[in-house]
């Protein structure tokens, strides 16, 4: 027995209890909200290690660590694919100005946090943490049917973020990497074999397109593997150029449909992560906080008259806090790519401030919409 | 044309990656996503001659498997044994739901008579030719008895496995589909509990192969997968939400489960999917879930069985080795004639339906290490099965989809 199937176990069990619970829950409640998160499968992975530690003392097998890679991989793809170069001209001045201003103060405030905090590498961390994802937002959507209308702005904003934090990881990664000339061949091997890709499925059909994809996400891990490169920017390169072929809605489509599963997996890997080596810390805690202090100061309030501009007569809820799954993935594709050592503190202060800021936005869409 | 040049050149770009990289463990991932990017086109190519896609997968599973090019090594094919079973379960599950029992053009007792029939005609005929050829014609490896009662046996196992994956490949409906399937699936039942009868008779490990203990593992195996469809079926009836991670999650942790408690997860998989098809409305749900990526299930399990057929062991016992397949296919045709006259069934049963059992995989192996194991006469027998079953599986789908064909089954 090993963690592999120790996890899939615990996985199922969870899965199902809050399937059941969704499923037979009419009321929406914070709860409902939370479970829909998948946060659960956080406490399952320290529940692994655990039971793991105490009674089978195995290591990480190389199977789990090629399937983490798989995941980041999909993680870098998923967003990748959504990148689509036409639909992203069509997004207004406006919206980038706020955008960009959002980001490049929550990013210098993050840094500024860590760096006074005396982390090791308060650069990478800040890029990792200042993030965004529409997941909450469409389960909130779903959960409180708030209609599409009143939460556009907020989920476009959401969508670009984590396209534009990828784009500042990856190119981070590349320039801390330049001393190894692997890295940039990996990258050439990476276009030329996504565009032979997508060419030779130009000439198939669509049912064939279905079985490359996944065997391309394989291809993609093995070649980060094999190179030693960041699988998650690899993920998100190969993405973009896909998302901007032919067949960048199929592979889209193709991609979301596991994406709930990858988010069970990384969460649960986390929580194993956290247990292994658990960093308790009054630090990771007060990082936490003044992350969330300055998330919200920047996110929610500093802005907001230029989000008011930006849908005109409209009223539409400004919900931009959640970070999302996505530093759990970036974190891990430090730990892939040794760019820095298992930053355990830091699992801590991603964890904290993933609750602190998906609490913070139930509450303020619960008193937009005045539905509970 | 154009395509054709894609083909060729991504074929091409593939081996060369495959022959340059290096054999570690870093580019084990690499290699094998190039080596199933290489059998998917190629298994594309070779369907539009009418070669089954699986058959090309298990190609060129040998080609550049450890016997032949060796661009994976045994142990590495040894590390793919756990996703090679969940392919086999996933395989399994969709067998069992594709098996529906109440409707009119397949009856439970006909298809049992069909399959016990064809396998005493089956195994009675193959062990008197086996003991002519030893008495008569003094065959070395024929005089001894336990040999030839092992290798008549073995002759009669077929791959449900391989049937599923031309099916489901060929999308085909019919009678000749649903009789051969379900016939499948009894013959290797039958032949597991016939082995372990003779294995206690014959061998000296019978504690190892009781055949109560056989049985009892082929029932539990049985009920633990009425459990899992039961499972399945409580959550489709009363939680419905998120399917496919579900079954994903359900295949893994059941499979694993069969694993360590020594039970069949072929045999469980196929009640858990019978169970659903036929005592609840779900059956036909749970395959249209696991049929958009089935085919990269099919993918990975026929490449990786492909990978584990010896082929230094075909080409030393080539000779025997074809005249046995021979005589199994003439055993076959003759066995299924009498059979499904005597069920009285049409030309379609009576002379099309042999070509469906030529395919052999696992149970066949399994049972020649088995044998490798305990019998002196161990090492040749194995290598002969292992050389018989070889070239039965290769050439098991193409003869089946032909007999598909031939029936009208296929759109």
């Amino acid at each position: 027995m090993n963690e592999f199937v120790i996890s899939i176990f615990f996985l199922l069990i969870v899965f199902i209890g809050a399937a059941v619970f969704s499923a037979k829950t009419k009321k929406p409640s914070f709860l409902s909200f939370v479970l829909n998160l998948e946060i659960e499968y956080i406490i399952i992975g320290v529940l692994i290690y655990l039971i793991n530690a105490h009674y089978f003392k195995t290591s990480i097998q190389s199977t789990t660590m090629t399937f983490i890679s798989v995941a980041l991989c999909f993680m870098g793809m998923l967003i990748g694919t959504q990148f689509k170069y036409k639909v992203l001209l069509k997004v207004p001045g406006a919206f980038w100005k706020y955008i960009f201003a959002t980001y490049v103060f929550s990013f210098l405030s993050i840094f500024i946090i860590f760096y006074l905090l005396n982390y090791d590498a308060p650069y990478l961390y800040a890029i990792i943490l200042n993030t965004g994802m529409p997941y909450s937002l469409t389960l909130f959507g779903r959960l409180f049917r708030v209609g599409h209308s009143r939460l556009f702005n907020s989920m476009l904003v959401l969508s670009i973020y984590p396209a534009i934090a990828l784009i500042h990881y990856s190119v981070y990664f590349f320039i801390q990497s330049s001393d190894s000339p692997e890295q940039f061949l990996s990258l050439f091997w990476l276009v030329i074999f996504t565009v032979g890709v997508i060419s030779y499925e130009s000439q198939q059909t669509r049912k064939i397109i279905n079985t490359i994809s996944m065997i391309f996400l394989f291809i993609l891990a093995g070649l980060s593997v094999y190179f030693d490169v960041s699988p998650i920017s690899m993920g998100f390169i190969s993405g973009v150029i896909a998302a901007n072929s032919p067949f960048g809605d199929i592979f889209s489509n193709i991609y979301q449909s596991f994406e709930r599963f990858f988010y069970l997996f990384i969460y649960m890997v986390l929580g194993f992560f956290l247990m292994s080596q658990p960093y308790f810390g009054i630090k990771p805690l007060i990082t936490a906080v003044s992350i969330y202090f300055a998330l919200l100061f920047i996110r929610h309030f500093a802005f907001s008259n230029l989000f008011t501009r930006l849908h005109g007569k409209n009223k539409e809820i400004q919900s931009i806090m959640s970070i999302g799954v996505l530093p759990g993935f970036l974190l891990f594709d430090n730990f892939f790519t040794g760019l820095s050592l298992i930053p355990m503190e830091i699992i801590t202060v991603y964890l904290v401030l993933y609750l602190l800021t998906e609490i913070t936005n139930y509450r303020i869409l619960v008193n937009e919409t005045k539905h509970l | 044309m154009k395509q054709n040049i894609y083909n060729i050149a991504f074929i091409v770009v593939c081996f060369l990656a495959l022959y340059l990289l290096e054999n570690s463990i870093q580019a084990f991932p690499l290699r094998l996503g190039t080596a199933l990017l290489m059998s998917f086109i190629v298994g594309e190519i070779l369907s539009k001659i009418g070669l089954p896609r699986i058959s090309t997968y298990l190609i060129i599973g040998i080609i550049t498997g450890p016997y032949a090019f060796s661009f994976f090594s045994l142990q590495a094919v040894s590390d793919l044994r756990i996703i090679d079973s969940i392919a086999l379960s996933t395989i399994a599950f969709v067998a069992g739901s594709d098996i529906d029992f109440r409707k009119g053009n397949i009856k439970f007792f006909k298809i049992l008579s069909f399959s016990l029939i064809q396998f005493i005609i089956g195994f009675s005929a193959a062990l008197l030719i086996f003991y002519i050829m030893g008495k008569f014609f003094h065959f070395g490896l024929f005089t001894n008895i336990a040999f030839i009662l092992f290798l008549a046996l073995i002759l009669n196992a077929v791959s449900p496995a391989t049937t599923v994956a031309v099916i489901k490949e060929t999308g085909s409906k019919g009678k000749l589909t649903d009789y051969v399937l379900s016939t499948a699936i009894l013959k290797d039942f039958t032949i597991i509990v016939c082995f372990s009868i003779l294995l206690s008779i014959l061998g000296s490990r019978g504690e190892e192969a009781s055949i109560a203990k056989v049985l009892t593992e082929e029932v539990l195996s049985a009920a633990a997968g009425i459990v899992a469809g039961f499972a399945v079926f409580v959550y489709m009836r009363f939680v419905k939400i998120n399917l496919g991670v579900f079954l994903f999650l359900t295949i893994i942790i059941i499979t694993w489960i069969a694993r360590e408690t020594h039970l069949s997860n072929l045999m469980v998989f196929i009640t858990a999917g019978i169970f659903l098809n036929n005592f609840t409305r779900f059956g036909s749900i749970v395959a249209e879930s696991i049929d958009k990526n089935f085919n990269i299930i099919l993918l990975i399990f026929f490449f990786s069985a492909g990978m584990v057929i010896d082929l230094k062991a075909l080409m030393s016992m080539f000779g025997l080795a074809i005249f046995i397949v021979i005589l199994r296919i003439v055993i076959l045709y003759v066995s299924c004639y009498i059979s499904g006259s005597f069920i009285k069934e049409d030309f379609k049963i009576k002379q099309l339906s042999f070509m469906g059992f030529i395919g052999q995989a696992g149970v066949s192996i399994g049972f020649a290490k088995i044998i490798a194991s305990i019998f002196p006469f161990g090492d040749i027998f194995q290598t002969l099965i292992l050389a018989v079953v070889g070239i039965n599986q290769i050439m098991g789908p193409v003869l089946f989809r032909f007999s598909l064909q031939k029936a009208g089954e296929i759109k």
